[in-house]
């Protein structure tokens, strides 16, 4: 193969829908020529995938099983296992991962004889006004091409009812909780960077992290719809590939969904803020703890075609050396559920003014109370109930202090750990009253916990500790409004698990390690 | 004046306060850098003693003889190892349990390594005058710098990030921290013991204590640390030691 053209002299690609092409011709021909290539990057995979430009070599770079493919057993040089989630640099490397994977993609269908300005497609499913855009596309779930060739878009570990046809659930695609996020690395708070310190605050694009392969707490856009999309692919039993950090990219589907959620960064950006036109705050992380994103660099494949950059050099999608942009980032109306449960964190949906930020010195958030036991994330909802207690350091003396603000609250679910998954996805709702529909009662919904990456977080090897998945809510509206209807209870609080895409009702292992309530 | 110097007062007690509740670990950190001083003293002490009686440096009997040097080297090498987990601890407590949660903890964690170097330094006295301490102060540094090099470490010292859920309160609480403790003494055994036999080795030269303890922070806090470059540092300083100890042997080198 020859070398990937590097696109210095402006030439500018477009990203374009999937189903938008599929339903021109379901092998509309951008589509066609992605099958074709990688068809050809298969073909270079060999015993031991050591050609960067191959389609497991390229897979791989995500993530692989060590238990499969021990270190000792890896190409010279190989830039394996180096996917960045659950931190601020999950959008960055994704993005600097893609473009390696679109040039690769773009010399191979030249090659081939096709076009030289293909474009990696993506698969928007989150529009509920467009009908049929939470199925595969076509393409997709077809064995054969046309031709009657083998199709290497086709790929049987998947969900079965994916392959024939069925739908994500609407709640796997949602974007709104992180299209509602005001800032890039934190929720609203600006606490010391320190990992310990920020464990409270997840914003759109994820914590503050060092290099960061697995384990953490996950942005609210690596939720949903990216760990939703993934698991609802993929499936829970058996385990397909988009299901895990170590298979996902070998599925061509993986590249279209990664294409979204970079669309989704470009749409969140574009979005404004419409308290505060001018403010850039909100935007991707600025000031001086920012150098440290801004300055971090990824090498991502191997030989003459790996690429180095910086996050710097990729936050402008439309210059060199990425050069793309997408035919279309407006985004779906929000859900009346995601507007209500973000009607007061400080989202770009309410007509809120931003609340003074608070230095960094005057934030100190205080444990109020936790589950005594493990909770199991099954294929049934569950419930755990929380002891309160009356916040006796800083959040008291916060509350008492001159010209106080109101108090934060936030919920955070610890220490998810398992191996064998129930469900996709789990809705978190706050105090439901007893009996209820949870779908009823969608204003109590702080948030979803994704299934997608729990598995390999809870396993301990060289890359992680094995200390599972955290995630954290502001639940600070939710609890004001319970307040007002005098329904909020200062000693007692009640967590309602509901899976999404559940499987068999005795299947999974997954549980919380605990439940706590933060005040600030 | 009066009320300048008090507002003073207040304003100092009050970043006192902050400052604790930012960092509950600080005690901890007070511990470890006591026990940095106790070392150096005894460094120092030693070293003087040797100097003005011209004998050479007494290789092998260093800080690491004795209770109370053995205590002092396991803080001071081990504590600051362990402060991002002494944070976990802190921060996911209730306030007003946060630093009998952090005790807990530290003594479940030390109770490890307070046994297994014991274990280390008894061998060591056994068995260096056995086979002479050039041949044991030899053999533990190549399995140090070995142990730097082998995959298996690289996936032992991520156990010791690893983070637990903790009961809220009660006797629960106290059990969970300190089990919590025990745990991470574990891992950090599994991960440090070879850093820790060339520590008691070569635990008459601060030099050494410095440079080995540098390398297990490295490890422990750099995402991905280099292997090689710890293996070379532990080799480098131990040789260097050696040099000091048997200045006649490496005379030809200078």
């Amino acid at each position: 193969m020859s070398q990937p053209p590097h696109p210095e002299h402006g030439q500018m690609f477009e990203r374009r829908d999937v189903w938008t092409l599929s339903e021109e011709d379901p092998w509309h021909p951008i589509i066609e020529w992605y099958a074709r290539a990688v068809a050809a990057m298969q073909a270079r995979d060999g015993a031991d995938f050591s050609d960067p430009t191959s389609w497991r070599y390229l897979a791989a770079i995500h993530g692989v099983d060590l238990e499969v493919l021990p270190r000792r057993s890896w190409p010279k040089g190989a830039t394996w296992n180096e996917c960045q989630h659950n931190s601020w640099f999950f959008l960055p490397w994704h993005r600097i991962y893609l473009h390696y994977f679109e040039q690769i993609v773009r010399q191979t269908i030249a090659d081939l004889g096709g076009p030289d300005d293909w474009a990696l497609p993506y698969w928007d499913y989150s529009d509920p006004d467009r009908e049929n855009v939470r199925r595969l596309p076509p393409a997709f779930r077809e064995p054969q091409m046309p031709s009657g060739d083998s199709n290497p878009l086709f790929v049987s570990e998947r969900r079965p009812a994916m392959n024939e046809g069925g739908e994500l659930p609407e709640a796997l695609v949602e974007t709104g909780e992180a299209m509602a996020m005001r800032f890039f690395d934190r929720l609203r708070i600006d606490v010391d960077p320190r990992p310990e310190e920020i464990f409270l605050a997840t914003g759109f694009g994820g914590p503050r992290t060092g290099w960061n392969h697995v384990e953490g707490r996950p942005g609210v856009l690596e939720i949903s719809p990216h760990g939703g999309v993934h698991v609802g692919v993929g499936g829970t039993e058996p385990l397909g590939w988009m299901s895990s950090f170590d298979t996902a990219a070998r599925d061509p589907i993986f590249w279209l969904h990664h294409s979204n959620i970079d669309r989704l960064w470009e749409a969140w950006l574009a979005l404004g803020d419409p308290s505060n036109p001018r403010s850039l705050e909100f935007r991707n992380p600025r000031g001086r703890r920012a150098e440290r994103w801004l300055n971090m660099w990824f090498k991502v494949g191997g030989g003459a075609s790996a690429v180095i950059l910086r996050v710097r050099e990729v936050l402008d999608a439309t210059k060199p050396p990425l050069n793309y942009r997408y035919s279309n980032i407006s985004l779906p109306a929000p859900a009346p559920a995601v507007l209500a449960a973000s009607a007061d964190t400080g989202s770009r949906f309410t007509e809120e003014e931003p609340v003074p930020q608070q230095g960094p010195q005057d934030i100190f958030p205080e444990m109020v109370g936790a589950s005594e036991d493990r909770v199991p994330l099954a294929a049934t909802p569950t419930e755990v109930e929380v002891d309160v207690g009356a916040p006796s350091g800083p959040a008291l003396m916060a509350e008492r202090a001159e010209g106080a603000q109101p108090r934060r609250v936030y919920l955070k679910v610890e220490n998810v750990r398992g191996k064998e998954l129930a469900a996709a996805n789990y809705l978190v709702y706050v105090n439901l009253p007893p009996g209820a529909d949870p779908a009823a009662h969608e204003d109590r919904r702080v948030g979803q916990v994704t299934m997608f990456g729990v598995r390999e977080a809870s396993e301990g090897n060289e890359e992680h500790s094995g200390s599972g998945l955290t995630f954290s809510f502001d639940i600070t509206g939710l609890v004001q409004r319970l307040q007002e209807a005098g329904e909020w209870d200062p000693e007692r609080l009640r967590v309602t698990f509901t899976p999404v895409l559940a499987g068999a009702e005795e299947g999974g292992d997954v549980s919380v390690g605990r439940v706590s309530l933060f005040y600030v | 004046m009066f009320i300048a110097l008090r507002t003073a007062h207040n304003g100092i007690r009050d970043k006192l306060r902050r400052f604790g509740w930012r960092h509950p670990e600080w005690w901890v950190v007070m511990i470890a850098a006591v026990a940095w001083m106790f070392m150096a003293g005894m460094s120092h002490s030693h070293a003087s003693h040797t100097h003005a009686s011209h004998i050479g440096i007494t290789p092998g009997i260093g800080h690491a003889q004795g209770t109370l040097g053995m205590v002092a080297m396991v803080i001071a090498m081990m504590v600051p190892l362990i402060l991002t987990n002494v944070r976990h601890v802190a921060l996911s407590s209730l306030w007003r349990r946060r630093h009998r949660a952090i005790a807990g903890f530290l003594a479940g964690f030390l109770a490890v390594w307070f046994v297994v170097q014991s274990a280390i330094v008894g061998t060591w006295g056994l068995l260096a005058p056995l086979v002479g301490w050039q041949t044991a102060g030899g053999v533990a540094m190549v399995a140090a710098a070995l142990w730097e090099l082998a995959p298996i470490k690289r996936q032992r010292i991520r156990r010791c990030h690893l983070t637990v859920p903790l009961a809220p309160r009660g006797w629960r609480a106290d059990a969970d921290c300190a089990r919590y403790g025990v745990s991470t003494g574990f891992s950090c055994v599994t991960t440090c013991w070879a850093l820790m036999v060339a520590a008691a080795a070569f635990s008459h030269s601060l030099m050494v204590m410095i440079v080995l303890f540098g390398v297990q922070v490295s490890g422990r806090y750099q995402q991905r640390p280099s292997s090689f470059l710890a293996a070379l540092a532990v080799l480098g300083v131990c040789l260097l030691s050696f040099a000091e100890s048997f200045p006649h042997h490496f005379s030809g080198l200078q």
